[in-house]
């Protein structure tokens, strides 16, 4: 077997681990599913009830419940894991850190798409945006953002998911590092629903991809650094 | 410097310039203290003196 | 001592520089008095940034020989950094709300990126502190301390294009009126204090540095059960 289909049987043997996990009632992903449905609702109480501005806000308030949610979520990816002993045992097999790290990213990656899949219906009916004409677009940045997300966010979950103060220092590192995701994603996802008035949608997508290659590559070579004991 | 306008901006020049000088010298202040009070327990009065000899702590105690 | 000396003279040169800044050179035309804030601005901003950089080269020292050295020069930087990364915002804010009429401007690539500057060294010392074991703790630091050096350029590059887009026809950004030909006193003004701030740099890094190895090597000390100055005492097993 060659090395990097090695590594792809790894991770997605990882990965199926986590999805069964989930299925079978871990928990891990399912509840900040509501919790993210639940931020957007109270969002509409802390800025509403005026529509004309919470339209104008949709992006951003779109963004910022998927990556509030999703901190948790990469969070307890790790966390669950490592309540249940088998971190430990993951950091022990014989196989390569990277490709470890790749099985934990798509589990994470999928968490993220999940979010975004469900916060995205809830924002055109809760702040009657209209996404009709832009939905193709639309499921691209959502992707990019979940990928990059997921890059730093499984990379971080690893490195605090053995201190005890990780349901703090995993927010307070994550999301000075995902700003400029956020901004793009954001200036991305308005300038789509806006029709793209000033040509930037080019930009910012290029931004996404770079920030995901970055994030990976960080990922992969130092994830296992933060497995070591 | 008569205008009663820049009165106002000194103000501000003032607490930059007070804050950040003042800041950094506390700091400084900080470490020298640090590090006065790190070195004796590296300096030849701690290691010319014979200890009673003792067991190693156990750090896992 | 050397960095005795260093310390003495960093002192005079910042009050010197200093002297000048808010006495010696003239006031600008369009700003007026608050313009003396960009010479202590400026140069804490490039501090920081050193800094930052000093760090991130340091990481990857650690990570590629595990010296202990490198984690405290990493440390240093960082702390340092800290203090610089916080002068930074807070001259841009004293300068921003004369000129500007606001403490904050979005729009401002510099101020915002610093910002978050300030935020990914607070994550940074913060995972240092909550790691007892000091390689395990120099490994973590350092892979946030990297992945922070490849955060900063995507930050600057964003707002400066969100800048790019956004911006109305009021406003006015500090490194705009830079730009256009500056007096050669004002030049002189910010070079002195420039160089100034940087000897105060070397000898706070100088000295965090010193500070951090001796705390490693008595942390060292205090797990391996050897009390400084016991002689030929058996070493304890590690664990």
């Amino acid at each position: 077997m060659t090395t990097i289909a090695r590594h792809l049987a790894v991770a997605r043997a990882i990965a199926a681990k986590d999805l069964r996990a989930e299925l079978r009632g871990r928990q891990a992903v399912t509840s900040t599913l509501f919790l993210a449905a639940l931020t957007l609702l109270i969002f509409g109480f802390a800025l509403g009830p005026d529509r004309a501005s919470l339209a104008a806000a949709g992006p951003g308030l779109l963004w910022l419940a998927v990556i509030l949610s999703g901190v948790l979520a990469v969070g307890r990816l790790h966390q669950l894991e490592m309540e249940d002993g088998a971190f430990e045992l993951l950091a022990l097999y014989p196989v390569p850190r990277a490709a470890i790290y790749l099985g934990k990213a798509l589990g994470g990656l999928a968490a993220m798409v999940a979010l975004g899949a469900l916060v995205l219906p809830l924002t055109v009916i809760l702040y009657a945006i209209d996404v009709a004409s832009a939905l193709p677009g639309l499921v691209l940045v959502i992707g990019l953002g979940a990928l990059g997300f997921a890059a730093i966010g499984t990379l971080y979950a690893g490195l605090t998911v053995r201190l005890r103060a990780r349901e703090v220092l995993l927010p307070l590192l994550l999301l000075p590092v995902v700003a400029p995701l956020l901004l793009a994603a954001v200036s991305a996802t308005a300038s789509l629903l806006a029709g793209d008035p000033l040509g930037e949608l080019g930009a910012w997508l290029q931004l996404l991809v770079g920030y995901d290659l970055a994030m990976l590559l960080a990922g992969g070579l130092t994830y296992g650094l933060a497995l070591e004991e | 410097m008569i205008d009663p306008a820049a009165i106002g901006d000194l103000a501000f020049v003032m607490a930059a310039y007070g804050v950040i000088l003042g800041g950094t010298g506390l700091y400084a202040l900080s470490l020298a203290r640090r590090l006065r009070g790190a070195r004796p327990t590296t300096s030849s009065q701690a290691s010319d003196q014979p200890r009673p000899s003792a067991p190693p702590i156990d750090p896992r105690a | 001592m050397a960095t005795r000396a260093l310390g003495i003279v960093a002192l005079v040169a910042v009050g010197g520089a200093t002297a000048f800044a808010l006495a010696g050179v003239p006031a600008d035309l369009n700003q007026g008095e608050a313009q003396r804030i960009m010479y202590i601005h400026v140069a804490s901003a490039w501090l920081a940034y050193l800094s930052f950089g000093v760090t991130a080269a340091a990481s990857v020292w650690w990570l590629v020989r595990r010296d202990p050295r490198a984690d405290a020069v990493a440390l240093a930087g960082a702390e340092v950094g800290v203090l610089f990364t916080a002068a930074t915002i807070w001259a841009g804010m004293m300068w921003g709300r004369p000129v500007w009429g606001t403490y904050w401007q979005w729009e401002d690539p510099r101020l915002t990126t610093t910002a978050l500057l300030l935020a990914l060294y607070v994550g940074y010392l913060l995972i240092r502190r909550l790691t007892d074991e000091p390689a395990r703790r120099a490994t973590r630091a350092a892979v946030v301390g990297i992945v922070a050096a490849i955060d900063i350029p995507i930050v600057h590059f964003s707002v400066v294009w969100w800048r790019g887009l956004h911006q109305g026809p009021t406003f006015m950004s500090p490194d705009t009126i830079l730009n256009p030909p500056a007096p050669g006193q004002f030049v002189a003004a910010l070079l002195l204090m420039l160089g100034a701030f940087s000897l105060a740099w070397l000898w706070l890094m100088v000295n965090r540095y010193r500070l951090a190895r001796l705390d490693w090597e008595a942390e060292e000390s205090a797990r391996r059960g050897r009390l400084p100055g016991l002689a030929a005492a058996v070493p304890a097993p590690r664990p």
